[in-house]
């Protein structure tokens, strides 16, 4: 017998009575407002977070940055750095420009599809992450966000929320342990 | 795997020889646990999602067959490979083998219980593999040789000092450095040299999606979308409790996981894996290693509905005070003592009696364990089936005797008031378990003569 048969038959002969499978409400929102819930919760994770109709303020971002290092972005047009995917260039970014599909308000996390971008280490390997949502594509909470966001279409996708962070010397609370130190948040009307 | 202590107690001694650091320990934790209650309180449906994911898990449980084909199903349909272990010398093997195949010498992991459990990287290190475990909390442990004494917070009995001069020792810091900020950033070059030279990872899972066959990891660090996304091979280890039938349960569990955890609403990444990026390799180990033989135990059997949040640790007065190390198994705290019990009775006796079955684990458990009520029948168990404080057992016996007869337990009570009052040899002497590490309090009568002269005086 292969291991696999020897679990499966393991578990058949238990024959565990079978329990229902609960239905999962959808849950209402804590406040009216989805978005100050949303921008507030940034704020509270240590986001800096943008909101404009255009893509000026993202451009001089993406110059500020490139004094220190070179920046990726997702978006084409926005004045960033061609990027080979070699592993080292890579590691050297000082942004990287990324495109969120969807954000959640009760808990600031925003979802990325790796399809989108060039190597699936973009989400963590740059100094810094900018990532681009738009206005209306803000849901209240997880169950929702689900309803939505597809995990199973995408090889790799990931919800981020905040800069990458650390707690684990005497509880205090480090931003850039492995992945971004830094998030921006670049709202588009 | 098991910590260096015979039993939980002799942990514990060891532990208490330094009462700041108990003190410090106790706080660290409880501030933690804290945090819990703020982010719990703060969501109106906190209730009605812990029973939801207790019938969830409950469900799962009882349909795992069908879902373990399932999700084997599709995983494979996805371009992943799916293994089978029955225990841990075959997880380890396998690992290896995929390790080997690939001429694999650098490996990266996140965290992982699991393999902790298994006693991967060890088995690896004899093979000539290095492991590097990236999680910042578990590569201070490992720099010191140690082992994780907190499933979510593993370096979390280690102050910042410790962690400077292990820093020092092997990442060439400062000396006397101990600034958790520098010592991070000491930490971040450093494991990004091992993330861009590693030919493989290894991760843990956090929940499985049987309907999609995909996975889920939840960090706060990142290590786990640097690694998995750097190296060329990536292997997800998982015991096979971890599934859940549909996507939309992903949506119950992270907004419980987290919330209890750390208090955080969510970990910063929440990353799902589904297929292997182009060119790549993604290998998944489902795992039994004593599972399926839990699920048999209609007692203990909801143990296996734990996500492994490590709320019951942070709120346990037994697991502050003695510390994640005093425990003989790789998961410490309640959970842990309920779960190892069922690995090695005998090895584990111990565990379930570290704990005041106050009941605050199971109050705390997103999944709603009842871990005090598994412990006191874990206790029932140790007492009938092996030499366990069998000194105690003779007492015991005879306390039932006495409680169950007024006239000899008054006596009883005479008879311990004088002894109390007599020399200390009469009951701090090797022949009375009671009596080590412990002051028993000296009483200046019996409560029935206390109740005779107070009800003669109300009768007034």
């Amino acid at each position: 017998m292969t291991s696999r048969e020897k679990i499966l038959s393991a578990i058949e002969g238990i024959n565990l009575p079978s329990k229902e499978l609960p239905i999962t409400p959808i849950f209402e929102g804590l406040s009216e407002d989805k978005h100050a819930f949303f921008f507030e919760m940034l704020n509270t994770l240590g986001v800096e977070v943008i909101v404009s109709d255009n893509d000026d303020q993202l451009k001089d971002i993406i110059k500020e940055k490139q004094q220190d290092g070179k920046v990726y972005s997702s978006i084409p047009d926005l004045g960033a750095d061609d990027l080979t995917v070699n592993k080292d260039e890579m590691a050297n970014l000082n942004l990287s420009v990324i495109e969120g599909q969807l954000g959640v308000a009760e808990n600031g996390a925003i979802w990325v599809n790796g399809e989108d971008l060039k190597h699936r280490s973009l989400t963590a390997i740059a100094s810094h992450l900018l990532i681009v949502l738009p206005y209306h594509k803000i849901v209240w909470n997880m169950h929702e966000a689900y309803t939505y966001i597809k995990p199973q279409d995408h090889g790799y996708g990931v919800f981020i929320s905040g800069p990458s962070k650390t707690a684990d010397i005497e509880q205090s609370l480090v931003k850039g342990a492995h992945g971004a130190k830094s998030l921006i948040v670049y709202i588009q009307k | 795997m098991s910590t260096q202590y015979k039993t939980h107690q002799e942990g514990a001694k060891e532990f208490n020889k330094n009462p700041d650091r108990v003190t410090w320990h106790d706080k660290a934790l409880w501030f933690v646990r804290e945090k819990r209650d703020i982010s719990a309180h703060s969501i109106p449906e906190w209730e009605e999602l812990r029973e939801i994911a207790s019938q969830v898990k409950a469900h799962s449980l009882s349909h795992l067959n069908k879902y373990l084909e399932q999700f084997e199903e599709n995983a494979k349909a996805n371009g992943v490979h799916v293994h089978w272990a029955k225990d841990a010398a075959e997880h380890n093997q396998i690992v290896h083998s995929i390790l080997e195949k690939h001429k694999v010498k650098n490996v990266v992991k996140s965290k992982s219980m699991l393999t902790e459990e298994c006693g991967l990287n060890p088995f690896l290190n004899d093979r000539g593999i290095e492991v590097v475990d990236t999680d910042l909390g578990e590569r201070i442990v490992q720099l010191a040789n140690e082992h994780p004494s907190h499933i979510v917070l593993p370096a979390i009995h280690k102050k910042k000092e410790e962690v400077g001069e292990l820093f020092h020792e092997h990442l060439n810091t400062e000396k006397g450095a101990s600034d958790p900020t520098y010592l991070t950033r000491a930490a971040r070059t450093h494991l990004r040299e091992k993330f861009l030279n590693a030919d493989a990872a290894i991760t843990g899972v956090n929940f499985a999606v049987a309907e999609t066959g995909g996975f889920v990891v939840c960090t706060n660090e990142g290590n786990v979308d640097m690694g998995a996304n750097l190296a060329p091979v990536h292997i997800a280890c998982m015991g096979i409790e971890k599934l859940i039938p549909k996507v939309e349960h992903l949506g119950v569990f992270l907004r419980l996981l987290a919330r209890s955890a750390t208090g955080q609403a969510i970990t910063t990444y929440s990353s799902h894996f589904h297929r292997p990026a182009e060119g790549k390799e993604l290998h998944i180990v489902l795992v039994d290693n004593g599972r399926t033989e839990q699920l048999g135990r209609e007692d203990f059997r909801k143990s296996l509905n734990c996500i492994r949040c490590g709320a019951c640790m942070n709120t346990c007065p037994i697991y502050r005070r003695s510390g994640g190390h005093s425990y003989t198994y790789t998961i410490p705290g309640p959970i842990g003592a309920i779960l190892s019990p069922g690995k090695d009775l005998k090895k584990h006796s111990s565990l379930p009696f570290a704990s005041t079955l106050c009941g605050s684990c199971s109050d705390v458990c997103p999944v709603k364990i009842d871990i005090h009520t598994q412990l006191y029948k874990w206790r029932q168990l140790v007492m009938k089936e092996t030499n366990y404080e069998k000194s105690k057992q003779v007492g015991m016996k005879f306390a039932g005797k006495a409680m169950g007869s007024p006239s000899l337990f008054n006596l009883m009570g005479k008879v311990g008031n004088i002894f109390l009052k007599g020399p200390r040899a009469f009951i701090y002497n090797g022949l009375n378990a009671w009596g080590i590490d412990r002051e028993l309090p000296v009483p200046t009568e019996t409560f029935d003569d206390w109740f005779k002269k107070n009800e003669k005086k109300n009768d007034k």
